[in-house]
């Protein structure tokens, strides 16, 4: 791949990312921001769609626990997952000869970095917010009957560019790790396959921890005993 | 934003108001505002019915605050405690067992199969059961909807971690990898109880991952 053809793949996925990152917040909500549709999206447009759907599988649930009530502003996670999704396919495309999986696990290392990082711009994006919403209400009160929708504007254009934002510079530190851990020699490559799976783990262990309810509990328990029977029953099983 | 967002949609009736009306009803048109944001058409229904009931800006005011509060609350419980969580899970199993176009409309679908309808109809509901509309809520009884939901959740959390347990993606089963599965729901019982942030889960992951990884095979050959 020649180095324009990178930077236009990567400006064509930030553009994409920084689109569906207004799903998460600021426009619309349909959950096309999830990472489990935003990642093989991506994947898909910038032509590794396996890498899409491995990393969007990974990172779906570990921050579902964490919710948005009040004031409180939680890690953006879509922005993590389409900033790691997009670095990982372009370095994937640099470097075929590692092994995908490998560079989707250490891919979604830096991920809760990210997450916090996004939701940092998120908070800045909501502080210069309150400076429209104050000055719009002024406008709008003076009879300028156009400055909700104004102020409204002016919201999405300030979430598209932390998103576009967030994903240019999350995404150079993301190869700028990437480079770093492909030093490491191959023996350590097979390591890969348990950390991401104890992120799937970890994943589900949140969304059943953070129910904090008796049925959910108890209903897991059966859901795993009923799959673990099928499995066996179906010959699906195992080692 | 909410407040502004809250104006912008209920702006061209406002417009409607008599200039003498104008400054206050944009006053509390873009007042502070903050609830969950699927519940926002049914607050417009209920403050716009109530407007057309000759209702005064000040008592207006109020029913938007009043609603708030507890529409948030039902609506955090059921969109983003239960939905969500439900619709991802159901998502990532379709995505496990059937591929991930499915695993797309599996989530997208379940979500906003009650979130849309939520949204387009809410404003009918609000305007029309107006001081009635905590009861007409209560007849969709969302408190059992969310147990139900509840139990299918856990129910496909259970399953997925049977197909983690017992498939790969690469198609190459180890007990190695399921040990890490394990290790990961572990670590994220643990980080709920002590209320560890996430960064601190995953370092636990890995470094648990990486030892399960070097060292289970050095412990047991056979594997």
């Amino acid at each position: 791949m020649s180095f324009f053809e990178l930077i236009g793949k990567a400006a064509l996925g930030a553009v994409i990312g920084g689109a569906l990152s207004l799903d998460t917040v600021a426009a619309g909500q349909f959950l096309l921001s999830s990472p489990l549709v935003a990642c093989p999206l991506l994947g898909w447009i910038l032509g590794n769609p396996w890498l899409g759907i491995t990393i969007g599988m990974a990172l779906a649930l570990p921050w579902l626990g964490t919710l948005p009530v009040g004031a409180y502003t939680p890690p953006d996670a879509p922005c993590a997952a389409m900033t790691v999704t997009i670095a990982s396919i372009l370095f994937s495309s640099v470097h075929p000869q590692l092994p995908a999986l490998f560079v989707a696990s250490v891919a979604i290392l830096p991920a809760p970095l990210l997450a916090t990082l996004a939701g940092f711009g998120d908070n800045l994006v909501y502080h210069c917010n309150e400076r429209t919403v104050k000055q719009a209400e002024r406008a709008y009160l003076a009879g300028n009957r156009c400055a909700p929708a104004q102020a409204v504007l002016r919201g999405l254009a300030g979430f598209y560019l932390k998103g576009l934002g967030m994903i240019l510079i999350g995404g150079l530190l993301c190869w700028g790790w990437l480079e770093l851990v492909a030093l490491l020699p191959p023996a350590f490559y097979p390591l890969a396959a348990c950390f991401y799976f104890a992120i799937l783990g970890l994943g589900v262990g949140t969304i059943i921890s953070s129910a904090k309810r008796a049925n959910v509990i108890l209903s897991t328990i059966t859901g795993l005993v009923c799959g673990l029977g099928l499995a066996y029953l179906t010959g699906g099983v195992l080692w | 934003m909410l407040g502004m967002g809250y104006g912008f949609i209920t702006r061209p009736l406002v417009d409607k108001l008599p200039d003498a009306e104008l400054p206050e009803a944009r006053r509390q048109a873009t007042s502070f505002f903050n609830t969950q944001p699927y519940f926002i058409p049914l607050t417009v229904g209920i403050v716009e019915r109530g407007r057309e009931e000759n209702w005064d800006e000040a008592k207006l005011q109020g029913i938007k605050q009043n609603v708030m509060g507890p529409f948030g609350a039902l609506g955090d419980a059921f969109f983003w405690a239960t939905l969500k969580p439900l619709a991802a899970v159901a998502g990532l199993c379709a995505a496990f067992w059937l591929g991930a176009v499915w695993g797309i409309i599996v989530l997208l679908v379940i979500f906003n199969l009650f979130h849309l309808p939520v949204r387009l109809w809410g404003v009918y509901l609000g305007y029309n059961a107006f001081q009635n509309t905590p009861l007409q809520l209560e007849k969709f009884k969302p408190h059992t909807v969310i147990t139900l939901m509840s139990i299918l959740l856990g129910l496909l959390s259970g399953l997925i971690l049977a197909g983690f347990l017992t498939r790969t993606l690469l198609e190459e089963t180890s007990p190695i990898v399921s040990l890490s599965v394990i290790w990961g729901v572990i670590v994220a019982f643990v980080g709920n109880l002590s209320s560890m942030p996430i960064w601190l889960n995953w370092l636990m992951v890995l470094v648990g991952a990486t030892m399960i990884g070097l060292c289970i095979p050095c412990v047991l050959p056979a594997f």
